[in-house]
């Protein structure tokens, strides 16, 4: 039995054996071809990345803003960081065998020398470095430091993995080494197979303070970029992460264009080749913008800032029409980047000049009087009026309330447009000139909340101007969905008097008033363009908006109006006229005094201590306030504007923004028509400068001359 | 039971026959030869495979044999120290009789426990400080004193259970009986459950086999194997839902998932599976030469456990089809002599050692086989004598000393009758 079930037992065994040689001539000889196809995928190669340099951002001329300049990493082998006593030895082995090292010296001479050359690439480093020997080994452990703590995690997962990828890696010893040095140390190290100097890139800028916040900044890749990276899945130019970014303004953007391919070094170990694909560098963009206007402009509104009694910000906004392109889009004031660098704090906590905001287009406004061009539109193409419909100033809108809706030349020195202009009362045209608030209250009652939102709609006001910034506030329409979500009532009354003269809810950016401009000018509202590629395409962000056509009956009397604002006598800016210096060009405008809150610069804050003990603390915001307490964190019960600027008034009087919006047209186009000739429009905005025709028009004024002046900055 | 009392052992009546310590040249070269054979090529195929980083393990570098390490590779230096003390317990295991050894089979397998349930008390009990059992991977299945010595207890279960299991069944037929099986089942199952939580899939696997083979030669009914290996089987379902933990599912998978066109899968789970057939694919029929080959030429290990579970992958890299039938046929000789032995034994315990032996080599081999090839899922199993390792050197090599063993003490009565000559 014993010998029988023995037998059985080796014929089983037996068979397992036939079935294991059958399977080993399946891998081995009949299926053997199917397996060395695979062969490529799985042969070992080192591949990395060349990191491409950033495409420039140019302005309008052409002139290099911002650009990527070389600054080199030098990196060493992780065995050599690591100072594994290994891989001098075989790296003594395979030079010897490559014949790099001669063969009559012993393997262990060999290792002596290498090590000897090692301890002198040390010190070349450190001298480059400018550090200690100490300091450079305090560095190599962060990297191994760094690595170890990879390798843990990934072997948690993976208990058999015995080397990871970052171990056959070289590392940054020395980072950003400017060209010379890094020139240097490659001819110094070249020889010597652990170290590499790669090629790398800093981001530069010109001195460019005036388009800082145009340009936005880059900045490291995140998890959340990563995630809405639109080149996903484009291994060479997708976002990794270590990469750099654009993270604000144009930066960000054109990012994509910006970017460049990747190159790729493959290293096939298995055939001993090395394989590169150059990287390609970033395509450059092209601002709109003029960078010489824009700097001319800063200047100009510094002027008009000082000059104002309660001096805070300003902006200004120039689109060439018949493109859209934003030729100037001015902020004041603005920063440097070693101010942004070092104190970050101060800029943030400067609440008046409030340098960091992007006033042309991050910060909206009452729009004013400016409004009223909109809304004498949108009360003609609605039939609401006629251009020959006239409307008394009676000083006050309401009879038995004369101390409320009334007029501003009534507000001023007691007299109405009826007594000043005409006393048959204003038609469209008389009302932009005289910039009649009784007018409007009028056209905006008749419109109706719903038409005069309809009417801000259309000329682009609560909507992306199209420069595809993230920074670009939509400002506000107040629409009845607007006012339930945001103010939890519905349009009163006298809502739609107020924002039928761009006052209450109603707000805008500069960049928006000055599409407001050129819309009327043109007959077409039409996104701006801010960025343009290479070839002259723009560059425009996500919900890139459409064209909207305005009817051209409707806009003749407010174009007609908004030439004799300017160039006739009587009108609200007189001081925005052309010189004779530009005699062939007259300038159309409006201009706005736009009521506005004082800023509160601070608030009171009443906090409550986990003791129960209660303190007043003034602070800029909560958040900041908070900052100031270690943890428990007190409890906020009480929050007062402490200081404002600027003061209020007697009686409570509000202060304005000064205004000024208009565009330019030769001399002899038809009064109504479309403008002729160059045609620029032109925002102007004077944070708490009181009347728009003094203080904005005249900058609006010096702005064009800039523009149409023979010798002047041309677009 | 009363006539137990009655029987003595064979060992006792007439004393095993003493050949000598050198009698085992006449007989056991069929043996020797072999494994000379697969230690050598173990030695010469890590040797291959041993470069920077490859086996570095905790402590490497103040290792005493450092400036031998430096010449020959460090795990190369490691196992040729494994087989040289492999073969000095081997000679240690052929002094005493295998019967005297016998008498200690219980104690044998009662100290493995021992040393199995400390393992086990280190998890759940008390922390055991980590010089003495340190985890590694995850797992617990060293003892250890430092960095001088480490066991792997678990590969002496082998041993234990085989000498238990001889001893147990020597003189019965209990085990013809339902009633009877549970015994050595017993002895099986207590160390596979301690042995499971540790965990060591590959060595748990293959106590089974031996229970089931020892209890097939040694005579238990058909019948009974084939209930339990069925019930076994429809148990498996339920075990792979709840008694595995994702690994060990994914290990399994990977077996089933061969021919998959996911690419991930490959890259992941199926990776080391696949590299394997490629590097057997690559060595073809007659192989790509010593040391040559992409396996072996690239800067990078590109067959994770290249000199220990898939060192067979690496031989066949190297010798092509050629090679792995003549690994198989090296095992093949062992096998003969094995069962040569067993046959002409007459004594039943050296019988079922023998037997056991064998088994617990020869499958070991070829299910390290069958998972280089795909046809098993990956546990962790080695080749014996040729993989990288010690607690498995050295148990196999003292297995290998026990079959001599019974081999140099046949009883007499199997000797030639004397003058019985043919030409007469």
């Amino acid at each position: 039995m014993f010998e029988r079930r023995l037998w059985f037992f080796i014929c089983g065994l037996g068979l397992l054996a036939v079935l294991i040689g059958a399977r080993l001539v399946d891998i081995q000889v009949i299926r053997a071809g199917q397996y060395h196809e695979l062969v490529p995928r799985i042969t070992p190669r080192e591949s990395r990345f060349v990191r491409p340099a950033r495409g420039a951002i140019l302005d309008r001329k052409g002139r290099t803003l911002v650009s990527d300049e070389p600054a080199s990493d030098l990196t060493m082998y992780y065995a050599v960081i690591e100072r594994n006593p290994n891989y001098l030895r075989t790296l003594a082995r395979r030079m010897r065998r490559s014949g790099e090292i001669p063969a009559e010296v012993e393997l262990d001479e060999a290792i002596e020398m290498l090590r000897d050359s090692l301890l002198q690439t040390r010190q070349i480093v450190a001298d480059a470095a400018g550090v200690s020997i100490s300091m450079l080994s305090e560095r190599e452990e962060a990297i191994v430091k760094r690595v170890q703590a990879v390798k843990e995690f990934i072997r948690e997962k993976s208990p058999t993995v015995s080397t990871i990828r970052e171990e056959s890696r070289w590392h940054a010893v020395l980072e950003d080494i400017p060209p010379k040095l890094a020139a240097e140390l490659q001819l110094r190290l070249g020889n010597q197979p652990w170290v590499r100097v790669q090629p790398g890139a800093r981001r530069v800028r010109r001195e460019a303070d005036e388009l800082t916040h145009i340009l936005g900044r880059i900045g490291a890749v995140d998890d959340k970029r990563i995630a809405a990276d639109p080149l996903a899945g484009d291994d060479l130019r997708e976002l990794r992460p270590g990469d750099f970014c654009g993270i604000s303004g144009v930066e960000r953007v054109a990012d994509t264009i910006l970017r460049g391919v990747r190159g790729r070094v493959v290293q096939d170990f298995a055939q001993g080749t090395e394989e590169r694909v150059e990287p390609e560098p970033g395509r450059d963009v092209m601002l709109t913008i003029d960078a010489d206007l824009q700097k001319q402009i800063y200047e100009l509104l510094a002027e008009g800032v000082k000059n104002s009694l309660h001096p805070a910000g300003a902006a200004a906004v120039v689109i060439d029409v018949e493109s859209r392109d934003v030729i100037a889009a001015v902020t004041y004031p603005t920063y440097s980047s070693a101010e942004f660098r070092d104190n970050y704090d101060d800029l943030l906590r400067d609440r008046i000049r409030n340098p960091l905001r992007n006033r042309a287009l991050q910060t909206s406004y009452p729009p004013g009087s400016t409004c009223k061009a909109i809304a004498a539109v949108e009360a003609l193409d609605a039939g609401v009026v006629s251009p020959e419909t006239r409307i008394h100033c009676t000083g006050a809108l309401l009879p038995n309330r004369p101390n409320m809706f009334r007029c501003w030349i009534f507000n001023q020195s007691r007299v109405t447009h009826d007594d000043t202009d005409t006393a048959a009362g204003q038609r469209t045209e008389d009302a932009i000139r005289n910039s009649c608030n009784i007018y409007f209250y009028r056209v905006g009652q008749m419109l109706g909340p719903e038409r005069l939102c309809a009417g801000f709609d259309r000329f682009g006001l609560g909507r992306r101007a199209g420069t595809g910034l993230i920074e670009e506030t939509l400002g506000v329409v107040p629409t009845d969905a607007w006012l339930q979500r945001f103010m939890r009532r519905h349009a009163e009354k006298a809502d739609v008097w107020n924002w039928a003269i761009g006052q209450g809810e109603v707000t805008a950016t500069p960049l928006q008033v000055a599409n407001v401009a050129a819309t009327i000018a043109s007959g077409v509202w039409r996104p701006v363009v801010l960025v343009r590629d290479a070839d002259g395409t723009p560059i425009v962000g996500d919900d890139h908006p459409a064209d909207v056509p305005i009817s051209a009956r409707a806009l003749q009397p407010v174009r007609v109006g908004m030439w004799r604002v300017v160039n006739e006598q009587g009108g609200t800016a007189p001081g925005a006229r052309l010189s004779d210096e530009v005699e062939r060009y007259v300038m159309c405008g409006k201009t706005g005094s736009a009521q506005a809150q004082p800023l509160i610069l601070n608030y009171r804050f009443v906090v409550e201590h986990a003791d129960g003990r209660r303190e007043e603390v003034v602070e800029i915001s909560r958040d900041e306030l908070l900052k100031r307490f270690p943890e428990p964190k007190p409890r906020i019960v009480g929050q007062f504007a402490n200081d404002r600027y600027p003061p209020l008034g007697e009686g409570g009087k509000l202060p304005a923004h000064a205004w000024f919006m208009g565009y330019t047209q030769t001399r002899d186009t038809p009064k109504g028509a479309t403008p002729r000739g160059r045609v620029y429009a032109i925002s102007v905005l004077i944070e708490f400068g009181a009347a728009g025709g003094r203080v904005a028009g005249p900058i609006a004024k010096s702005i064009a001359e800039l523009l149409l002046a023979p010798s002047g900055a041309k677009g | 039971m009363a006539t137990r009392g009655m029987v003595r052992e064979p060992s006792a009546m007439l004393g095993p026959a003493r050949h000598g310590l050198f009698e085992f040249t006449g007989l056991g070269w069929g043996l020797a030869l072999p494994v000379f054979l697969l230690s050598l090529l173990g030695l010469f195929c890590i040797h291959a495979t041993d470069r920077l980083g490859a086996a570095a393990g905790p402590g490497e570098t103040e290792w005493i044999f450092a400036e031998w390490a430096a010449v020959l590779g460090p795990a190369t230096v490691r196992q040729l120290a494994f087989i040289l003390t492999g073969v000095g317990l081997m000679i240690v295991t052929l002094l005493p009789s295998y019967t005297r050894i016998g008498k200690h089979a219980y104690l044998f397998y009662g100290v493995v426990m021992a040393a199995l349930v400390a393992l086990i008390i280190d998890r759940y009990v008390w922390d055991v400080p980590d010089w003495l059992i340190p985890v590694r991977r995850n797992t617990r299945r060293w003892l250890t004193l430092g960095n001088y010595f480490s066991i792997q207890p678990s590969e002496f279960m082998k041993l234990g259970l085989i000498l238990a299991l001889a001893r147990y069944l020597r003189y019965r037929d209990s085990y013809r009986t339902w009633a009877g099986l549970v015994p050595p089942f017993l002895f099986t199952v207590a160390p596979m459950l301690l042995i499971l939580k540790q965990p060591d899939l590959g060595t748990l696997l293959m106590l089974l086999p031996v229970l089931f083979c020892m209890l097939f030669v040694a005579g238990a009914r058909k019948r009974h194997l084939v209930t339990v290996m069925l019930a076994g089987a429809a148990l498996l379902p339920a075990f792979y839902a709840w008694g595995m933990s994702d690994y060990q599912r994914d290990r399994i998978r990977v077996v089933f998932m061969q021919s998959s066109t996911d690419e991930r899968w490959h890259m992941d789970k199926g990776y080391q599976l696949r590299q394997a057939k490629i590097a057997l694919a690559l060595g073809g029929v007659t192989g790509e030469g010593y040391g040559r080959g992409l396996f072996l030429e690239a800067n990078t290990q590109l067959l994770p456990e290249e000199n220990n579970d898939f060192i067979f992958a690496i031989i066949g890299h190297q010798f092509g089809l050629i090679g792995c039938l003549t690994l198989i046929a090296l095992y093949a000789v062992i096998v003969i002599c094995g069962v040569e032995i067993a046959t002409k034994t007459n004594d039943p315990f050296g019988r079922l050692l023998a037997v056991g032996v064998i088994v617990m080599i020869v499958l070991q081999a070829l299910l390290n086989v069958c998972e280089n090839i795909g046809m098993a899922p990956i546990t962790g199993i080695t080749l014996p004598f040729v993989s990288a390792g010690g607690s498995s050197v050295w148990a196999n090599f003292i297995a290998l000393g026990l079959l001599v063993n019974v081999a140099q003490r046949r009883p007499m009565m199997m000797m030639r009758k004397p003058f019985e000559h043919r030409d007469g």
